[in-house]
């Protein structure tokens, strides 16, 4: 089938590897966005052979480990960060709750102190009936009296007998009146210890607001206080992670090394022995191949004075005849060890040597010949 | 849990709904197959476990970048992995760029910490896709590899074999060819 799309002859392969300038591969990735289905079907029918081809290398498991690090990472991000103290993180909400407590208790407190006033108003409004009653009583037997007084007398005997009726209800109904006065002073007083107390309560009411507030203050400060130092000590911590991750990434790294030289092609061996009484008993051996790099191994070498070192030398078949491939690191025990990267020069190598060279290495080999060894 | 069994497309889904347990269905799916072509790139254990940590995360932070219209869902998981791959190895090729023998440029260590060395073992390769690979003619596989797990442009393939970018270009374009119809003659379903 004739293609119609002017991009069907791309380089859909060298785009799908990532192999392409990136600004052609720009341009690609835009024409696939435009939704050209012929050069879509292309590009999947690579995409997909190139995962076979990704499927081509040996199954290795990784350890149970990541799953772990990876759902913790993932649990993480869904939980907002928790303050390490269970205290801290209840804190506020502790003395909400105790202050809503408070606040209850008062508000009972003053809506009985209210209810009492109430009603002690409410009965110095009954007597205040009563008095006013009793006055109308008082007035309307004075009236009486004062009527009886103005009529005609019948007898002087029902005359008395009336007044001295009269006078007793009137002592009575004084009496009464007395009684009443006293009540309502007394309902009053009342009343005015009653307002007195709402008013108490209320400055208390208004007094302990206050301090919730203050002390909610001092929570959300404290809790920011808290989750500063406890963000510090994380920042710390990752730092110290991050730290002691390059430091094992160095060390695997240096035996991933040491793992592909000893399986590597054309792998060489040369034993070193000392040549000079300055090199005492020590010996060496080493490994190398182009591809898997140089490791040499000494023991048993004699301690340096400060301002000197030890220095592996390559000797090849091929100018230049002498190069150095770099300075031992030599141990409390005597022990050394040095490994050099691959290098196409160690194919040439014919022989080794460790010389005794001024601190930080020469750039030709100056110093007494203390090792040697040949293939 | 969503069993691992339960199709892709749901298992996104749940993933887009913030569902942890979708996203670790997903993970015992396909990280075996994630991490081997990790490892194969990076050649460094500790390394890979990481980046196959990230390639997952990745998916986890944004399912939206999936789409069916890009492939299969391991062919995307596949796609990241090897991108984050060849990112890491590329960053770690620059740190180690100086590493050159030179006088006071050694580098010594802990004579303890050499590792046993064991032998390598090949488990569990398809055998079909295996023996797929191996059908291509030598030249025509070789430079595929170096494309695929080393990441090389077109221009540095053409300088490492020493050949010009046209004969780059057709290795690489007939060896995914004739990979396509390996794969189709061994009836090997293209799930990935």
């Amino acid at each position: 089938m004739t293609s119609t799309c002017t991009h069907a002859q791309d380089d859909w392969e060298l785009y799908a590897l990532g192999g392409l300038d990136r600004e052609i591969e720009r341009e690609m990735s835009a024409h696939l966005e435009s939704g050209c289905e012929e050069c879509r079907q292309q590009y999947f029918e690579v995409q997909n052979s190139l995962n076979a081809l990704g499927g081509s290398a040996p199954l290795v498991k990784p350890s149970a480990s990541v799953e772990r690090k990876l759902m913790k990472r993932i649990h993480a991000d869904l939980a907002p960060a928790k303050s390490a103290s269970p205290f801290w993180k209840f804190a506020p909400w502790a003395v909400a709750f105790a202050c809503l407590i408070v606040m209850l208790w008062l508000g009972r407190d003053r809506a009985r102190m209210q209810s009492e006033l109430a009603q002690a108003q409410q009965q110095a409004l009954r007597l205040q009936q009563n008095q006013q009653s009793l006055e109308a009583a008082e007035k309307s037997i004075g009236q009486s009296t004062s009527s009886a007084v103005s009529q005609p007398v019948s007898t002087a005997r029902d005359n008395s007998k009336v007044e001295a009726e009269l006078r007793t209800k009137l002592d009575q109904v004084q009496q009464q009146a007395q009684m009443a006065e006293a009540a309502r002073e007394q309902a009053q007083q009342q009343i005015a210890q009653l307002q007195a107390q709402v008013a108490t309560a209320t400055t208390r009411s208004a007094t302990l607001e206050s301090e919730l507030r203050s002390a909610e203050d001092r929570a959300a400060r404290t809790d920011s206080q808290k989750t500063q130092v406890l963000a510090a000590e994380l920042a710390k911590s990752q730092a110290e992670v991050k730290r002691l991750s390059t430091a094992a990434v160095g060390a695997t790294t240096n035996n991933d090394r040491v793992q592909r030289l000893l399986q590597s092609a054309s792998l060489q061996q040369i034993d070193l022995r000392s040549v000079d009484p300055q090199g005492g008993h020590a010996t060496a051996r080493a490994l190398y191949s182009p591809q898997g790099g140089l490791l040499i191994v000494a023991d048993a070498l004699p301690k340096l004075p400060e301002q000197k070192c030890y220095q592996v030398w390559l000797i090849k078949k091929s100018g230049p005849a002498i190069t150095s491939a770099g300075l031992m690191t030599l141990q409390d025990d005597g022990k050394g060890m040095l490994f050099a990267p691959p290098s196409p020069e160690l194919a040439e190598v014919t022989a080794l040597a460790i010389t005794d060279e001024p601190a930080g290495g020469s750039v030709s080999a100056r110093g007494k010949k203390l090792l040697f060894g040949a293939q | 849990m969503p069993s691992p069994e339960q199709d892709d497309s749901f298992l996104l889904a749940q993933v887009e709904k913030r569902d942890p347990d979708a996203l670790q269905a997903l993970y015992r799916k396909y990280s075996n197959r994630v991490f081997s072509l990790i490892y194969r790139i990076v050649e460094n254990r500790s390394a890979a476990e990481e980046l196959l940590q990230d390639t997952f995360y990745r998916l986890w932070e944004r399912p939206h970048f999936y789409s069916a219209e890009k492939g299969t869902l391991v062919s995307w998981l596949l796609t990241v992995g090897r991108n984050i791959a060849l990112d890491h190895k590329r960053k770690e090729s620059r740190r180690a760029a100086h590493h050159v023998i030179t006088p006071g440029d050694g580098e010594g260590f802990d004579i303890e910490n050499l590792p046993e060395i064991g032998a390598l073992t090949d488990p569990d390769l398809s055998r079909s896709i295996r023996q797929a690979m191996e059908s291509l003619p030598p030249a025509q596989k070789s430079t595929l590899e170096m494309a695929y797990f080393e990441g090389l442009t077109h221009q540095e393939l053409a300088e490492r074999t020493g050949e010009s970018l046209g004969t780059v270009k057709t290795r690489i374009r007939l060896g995914i060819s004739k990979l396509r119809e390996a794969l189709r003659s061994y009836g090997t379903a293209l799930l990935l």
